[in-house]
């Protein structure tokens, strides 16, 4: 039996999503643009599923819009604004420790400048002041600030960042994958972007939000209705809505009990083995916690967790071919080896934990003692 | 600028054996001691100043080796690692023109393994 520990990468489709996908693909099979029976029930499912997304994310029915991942909305969000704003500039200011998604959106609007990135602190958190200098700039296109860093955990100074930007006349917009369905949905943007899978809806689907009188404009051809993204995935919005209505009504409770798992991993881990640190905030987002284990390779410590049964993430590169340490690791003056990542699914147990505990002291012994064996070749 | 006391040379290995090196090495050394790790792993540049803060030994340099022969070595120029078609654009060391070898110095406090 396997534990994953690595639900910010993504969850399972939960039952209820299924079940209402199933009825979806059943029922809602037809093209909700035509206007007979079954293209009507396609169309009402499709409503629905807008209207719930949005009453879960704080915004209105019209502004959310159906994507095919996080990524596509990232990059859809960055693109539009951008396009959006052509005539005032292209640069894009970022958190440095923003996804590579929204990075690489930035890169590709600024052409031949370069986005600015607001650098952070130790545990990952936005330096504010140096964002609302950034965004002051002339020639800013947009600014994009995350929720929840995908890697450490760490929330960010939305609230502050959504003034500055404001104040400056510059839309934001927050990338919440790694936080919608675990963390309350930020009400601090004028775009915001998610992905379902990571709340326990399917894969291949995002959502896309943009608030009334936000100037975004279609970066792809738009359809003859002025429609964008093609043929709507029905099933799909259908699942995504109920996964996140299911993890909207439980958050509370999901969020105290991980919490409370996160809190021992967070006090029990670093006593396991020497040279064993906890990186970032302990008021972090309740699901994440990330540890530097020096010494060894975190890949290796991977592949080790896996055989002795648990899923885990390390942002380390050390062995894989591009050799490209995580930008965000570095970005916060981390050791960017031995890093481990663990993110708790709702579905965690205390025993689940008991487990891990013991099996990591071990999987840390045979990840050091292959370092120290490539040490001496 | 002091030379250093001792030169590791961490060439042609990656994360984490650098910093493998570099904490034996440290281990070994009294209080005050000057290392100086040569190395050509990007994560290096990164890795090191973090490793010294948590260790609480003292970042003194990190310099990218440019052009000519190597002081420590006796070396001729230091080679070019090509740029990683995936190569992360905000990593500092991902200029393609940057060279990829790192002279870092730092001094070691005492413990030097705490």
């Amino acid at each position: 039996m396997s534990h994953s520990f690595d639900a910010a990468s993504g969850l399972p489709l939960s039952a209820g999503a299924r079940r209402a996908m199933d009825a979806a693909l059943e029922h809602g099979w037809a093209d909700p643009s035509r206007l007979y029976r079954s293209a009507r029930i396609a169309r009402q499912l499709l409503d629905a599923a807008r209207a719930s997304v949005a009453s879960n994310i704080g915004a209105l029915p019209q502004e959310v819009r159906f994507t095919s991942s996080g990524t596509q909305s990232v990059n859809a969000g960055v693109l539009g604004l951008a396009r959006g704003r052509r005539k005032v500039g292209s640069t894009v200011v970022a958190s440095a420790v923003e996804h590579s998604a929204v990075l690489r959106a930035a890169d590709w609007v600024a052409g031949e400048g370069e986005p600015v990135l607001a650098p952070v602190d130790h545990d990952g958190e936005m330096d504010v002041k140096a964002f609302r200098r950034a965004v002051k700039a002339p020639g800013v296109a947009l600014a994009a600030v995350q929720q929840v860093n995908h890697e450490v955990g760490t929330l960010q100074p939305l609230d502050q960042a959504h003034e500055a930007a404001r104040k400056a006349g510059v839309p934001l917009l927050v990338d919440a994958c790694a936080g919608l369905g675990s963390v309350p949905a930020p009400d601090a943007w004028d775009v915001l972007a998610g992905s379902a899978h990571k709340w326990g809806g399917p894969t291949g689907v995002g959502i896309l939000a943009i608030r009334t009188g936000v100037r975004w404009r279609s970066p792809t051809p738009t359809d003859d209705a002025g429609g964008w993204g093609g043929f709507p995935n029905v099933a799909g919005a259908v699942a995504a809505a109920t996964a996140l209505e299911e993890a909207t009504a439980t958050l509370g409770r999901a969020a105290a009990h991980r919490q409370r798992l996160i809190t021992i991993l967070r006090e029990r881990v670093p006593e396991l083995a020497p040279d064993v640190l906890v990186l970032g905030k302990a008021a972090a987002a309740p699901h994440i916690v990330c540890f530097t284990i020096l010494y060894a390779d975190g890949e290796v410590l991977v592949r080790e967790l896996d055989r002795a049964g648990f899923q885990v993430s390390s942002g380390s590169a050390c062995t894989s071919d591009v050799r490209r340490p995580s930008h965000v690791l570095a970005a916060m003056g981390a050791v960017t080896h031995g890093n481990l990542r663990i993110s708790l699914p709702p579905t965690a147990s205390e025993a689940e934990i008991g487990g891990f505990l013991m099996v990591l002291p071990p999987a840390i012994r045979a990840a050091r003692e292959a370092a120290t064996s490539a040490e001496a070749r | 600028m002091r030379p250093a006391d001792v030169v590791v040379d961490a060439r042609g290995v990656l994360c984490p054996v650098p910093i493998i090196r570099l904490a034996r090495t440290a281990a070994t050394c009294p209080d005050g001691t000057v290392l100086a790790l040569l190395t050509d792993d990007p994560a290096a540049a990164h890795d090191v100043p973090a490793w010294c803060r948590l260790r609480g030994h003292e970042l003194l340099a990190s310099d990218p080796l440019a052009g000519g022969p190597d002081a420590a070595h006796g070396d001729p120029a230091p080679r070019h690692l090509p740029a990683s078609p995936g190569r992360e654009p905000h990593a500092p060391n991902a200029d393609p023109g940057q060279p990829l070898r790192h002279l870092i110095r730092l001094r070691v406090a005492a413990p030097a393994t705490a």
